[in-house]
C-alpha cells in the first residue's frame, strides 16, 4: 500500500505569556492511500492539534516548530502559505466539527460551493453545478435542489454536515481529514453520517484522517488507530490488533472506559505512575 | 417586505410623538424662567406677566402640549426668544454648513478605522497591531477640541498649510446668490466652483478632526470583530476549503457587518452632539455652534428645535440600520418577510448594551 501523508517528528509549540508550551512531542504517523486512520485521545492530547499542524490551520499563538508532513512527495511544513492554499479544498478536504459553525450563514449554499471553485481557479457553471447536485444526492441530502438555494440555517443538524462534506469533496480531494465529524450531531444521525463518509473516502480511493473522542467510531470506521496522550502518540497499529491486545496503560484504560451495555465494565485501570510525562 | 418596513415605520413615528413630547417637557425641567431670561434680573411681574402671555406660557399644561405637538408636526418649531427668527429656518439654512464637513469627515473615519482596524486585526500580536492599540488608546483619551487644537497648530500655525479657524467663508469670498439659502448648495447651484473650493479647503481640518477623532473607536470595533471572527471555526472552514484571502475576509466582514453598521449610526448620532465642540473651535456656522449658543442664553425654542432635529436624524438611522440588518441576514430576513415573530435585534442589542 503507497502512503498518502507521511508524518515525521512533528513538534508544534504554543507560545504563551509565560513561555512556549509544547503541544506536540514529535509525532510520526502514516495514512495509506484508501485508508481511514483514526487519531483518539482525551481532550487537549493534542490530536486536533496535529490536523490543524498538517493543513496549517494553526492559528497564532499556535506555530510548528519541527517535524516534516509529506504529501505527494511535498513537506506540507516547508510551503508557503499561498502554495498550501492551493492544496487545501483541492488534494486535502477538511470536515469541520459543528457544521453551523463552519458554514457561513449569510451566504447561500450554491454560492459557498461556487466560491470553493472560484478559490482554485475552476470555472463555475452548470457541470460545476451539476457536480454539487450530485455529491449532496450521494451524502444522502433530502431534494438537493432546494438545499443548495437556502441557507445553512434552514437546514438540520445531520443535513447541514452532509452539506459539509459534500463541500469537503468537491474538487476531488486525495485525503479528507475529519476533526470530530459527528460530535455535534443526534446519536441517531452519527451513524448514517459516518457510513456516508466511509462510502465517500475510503470505499472510493481516498484516504481519511479521523479525529475522535469516539471508540466506537474507530472499532467500526478506521483500520487503523492512533491513540494520543499528552501530545504524544502512545500506541499505534491496526484496530483488531490494538483493540484486542492494547499494550499501552492508557489504551487500557480508554478501552475499560468505554461502557458497554452488559454493565460488565471493568473498572477503571489505575494508570500506573511509571509512564507519565 | 413591504408590511415588515411599514411597522417601522410605524414604530419610527411613535417614536418620533415620544421624542416631542420630550422635547416639550424638557423646556419644564430646565432651569430658569424665559421672561427672565428675557428681561433681565429686574423685569417688574407686570412685564414678566405680559411676556408669559405674549410666548403663551401661561396657558394650561395640556393646551401648551397640543399645540406644540401640532405646531411641531406641521415643521413650526417656533422662533428664538432673542432674535425671533424662526428656528427651522436657521436649521435649514445651518445643517447643510454642518453636514459639509460631518459627512466627509465620517467616511474618513470608516476607512481609517476599516484599513487600520483591518490591518492591526491580520497583524494581531505584532508591531503593527501594537503600535496600533497604542495610537488608538492616546487618540480616544484626547478630548475632540484638543485634536482640533492640536491640528490647527501644527497645520495653520507651524506649516501654515490650512485657513485661520475663522468659519466657512474668507471675507473675501462673495456669498452665492441666495437659492435656498444653505451657502453650500448655493453655491454648487450657482456654479461658482472657487467658492466651493474655498468651502472645502477651510472644511478640510474639521475633517481631518471628525476623520482621526471618530476612526479611533471604530478602527478598535473593527479590530475586535473582526480578531473573534479570523478564530472562530466558519473562517477555519473557509480556510480550509482553500479560499483566497480576499474570499476569507469577506466572510469575515460579512459576519461582523451587523455590529459595524450598529457602530457607523451610533458614530453618527455622537457626531452630531460633538458638531458643536468642533464648530466652536472652528467658528463654523452650522447648526452646533448656533446651539450650543442657544443653550448658554437659554433660547428654549432653540434648544428644543436642536433636540428634535438631532434625535429625529439618528431615529432615522436606527430605523433604516434596523430594517438593514434585518433584511440582510438570511436568518432574521424570512421571519421579518413572513410577518411571523418580530425577529430579536441581536446585532443592535449587543452594541448598544
Amino acid at each position: 500500500m503507497t502512503t498518502r501523508l507521511q508524518v515525521r517528528d512533528l513538534v508544534t509549540e504554543f507560545d504563551t505569556r509565560g513561555g512556549t508550551v509544547r503541544a506536540l512531542h514529535g509525532i510520526s504517523f502514516e495514512v495509506g492511500q484508501s485508508e481511514a486512520v483514526g487519531i483518539v485521545g482525551e481532550s487537549g492530547s493534542g490530536k486536533s492539534t496535529v490536523v490543524r499542524s498538517v493543513i496549517k490551520l494553526l492559528m497564532p499563538p499556535g506555530r510548528v516548530a519541527g517535524g516534516s508532513a509529506v504529501f505527494s512527495g511535498q513537506d506540507l511544513l516547508q510551503l508557503r502559505e499561498r502554495d498550501i492554499r492551493s492544496i487545501r479544498g483541492k488534494e486535502i478536504g477538511f470536515i469541520a466539527q459543528n457544521p453551523f459553525s463552519a458554514l457561513n450563514p449569510v451566504v447561500r449554499i450554491e454560492k459557498q460551493f461556487a466560491n470553493i471553485a472560484k478559490a482554485h481557479g475552476l470555472p463555475v457553471d452548470g457541470a460545476s453545478r451539476e457536480h454539487a447536485l450530485q455529491l449532496l444526492a450521494a451524502t444522502g441530502v433530502n431534494e438537493p435542489q432546494r438545499v443548495m438555494h437556502g441557507y445553512a440555517h434552514e437546514l438540520s443538524g445531520g443535513m447541514a454536515q452532509r452539506v459539509v462534506i459534500a463541500m469537503a469533496l468537491f474538487l476531488n480531494p486525495r485525503l479528507v481529514i475529519a476533526d470530530e465529524p459527528t460530535t455535534a450531531l443526534d446519536l441517531t444521525v452519527q451513524r448514517q453520517v459516518l457510513d456516508t463518509l466511509r462510502r465517500l473516502t475510503v470505499d472510493s480511493g481516498r484516504s481519511m484522517l479521523i479525529v475522535t473522542h469516539d471508540l466506537g467510531v474507530v472499532a467500526e470506521y478506521c483500520d487503523r488507530v492512533l491513540v494520543m496522550y499528552q501530545g504524544e502518540i502512545v500506541e499505534q497499529g491496526e484496530v483488531s490488533q490494538v483493540f484486542v491486545d492494547p499494550q499501552h496503560p492508557y489504551t487500557v484504560s480508554l478501552l475499560n472506559s468505554v461502557v458497554r451495555p452488559e454493565g460488565d465494565a471493568a473498572p477503571a485501570a489505575e494508570l500506573s505512575e511509571s509512564w507519565r510525562p | 417586505m413591504i408590511r415588515y418596513i411599514i411597522s417601522r415605520l410605524v414604530i419610527a413615528f411613535l417614536l418620533l410623538l415620544g421624542l416631542i413630547t420630550l422635547s416639550f417637557g424638557l423646556v419644564s425641567l430646565l432651569p430658569g424662567d424665559p421672561a427672565v431670561a428675557l428681561l433681565g434680573e429686574y423685569a417688574t411681574p407686570a412685564d414678566v406677566a405680559r411676556i408669559n402671555a405674549q410666548l403663551g406660557l401661561d396657558l394650561p399644561f395640556w393646551e401648551r402640549y397640543l399645540d406644540y405637538m401640532g405646531r411641531t408636526l406641521r415643521g413650526d418649531l417656533g422662533q428664538s426668544f432673542f432674535t425671533g427668527s424662526p428656528v427651522a429656518a436657521e436649521i435649514w439654512t445651518r445643517l447643510p454648513n454642518t453636514l459639509v464637513y460631518l459627512v466627509p469627515g465620517l467616511i474618513l473615519a470608516l476607512v481609517i478605522g476599516m484599513a487600520s482596524g483591518t490591518f492591526a486585526a491580520y497583524k494581531y500580536g505584532r508591531f503593527a497591531d501594537k503600535s496600533f492599540t497604542a495610537g488608538v488608546s492616546v487618540l480616544m483619551a484626547m478630548p475632540e477640541f484638543v485634536l482640533a487644537l492640536l491640528l490647527l497648530f501644527i497645520f495653520y500655525q507651524q506649516l501654515h498649510l490650512a485657513p485661520a479657524p475663522l468659519g466657512m467663508l474668507s471675507s473675501a469670498d462673495i456669498p452665492p446668490p441666495k437659492v435656498t439659502g444653505a451657502v453650500p448648495i448655493d453655491a454648487v447651484l450657482a456654479g461658482k466652483w472657487d467658492l466651493v473650493a474655498s468651502i472645502l479647503g477651510r472644511a478640510a481640518l474639521p475633517i481631518i478632526t471628525m476623520g482621526l477623532f471618530f476612526a479611533a473607536p471604530f478602527g478598535k470595533t473593527v479590530r475586535t470583530g473582526l480578531l473573534q471572527v479570523l478564530n472562530s471555526p466558519q473562517i477555519e472552514f473557509a480556510r480550509a476549503c482553500g479560499l483566497r484571502p480576499a474570499q476569507v475576509y469577506r466572510y469575515a466582514l460579512s459576519d461582523v457587518r451587523g455590529s459595524l453598521m450598529t457602530y457607523m449610526v451610533l458614530l453618527f448620532a455622537a457626531s452630531l452632539s460633538g458638531a458643536a465642540i468642533i464648530e466652536s473651535v472652528f467658528s463654523w456656522p452650522g447648526v452646533g455652534g448656533w446651539s450650543l449658543d442657544g443653550v448658554l442664553k437659554g433660547d428654549v425654542p432653540v434648544i428644543q428645535g436642536f433636540v428634535l432635529i438631532m434625535g429625529a436624524t439618528s431615529l432615522l438611522g436606527y430605523v433604516i440600520l434596523d430594517a438593514l440588518i434585518t433584511l440582510l441576514d438570511p436568518r432574521t430576513r424570512s421571519n421579518a418577510v413572513a410577518g411571523r415573530k418580530r425577529p430579536q435585534r441581536p446585532e443592535t442589542a449587543a452594541v448598544s448594551a
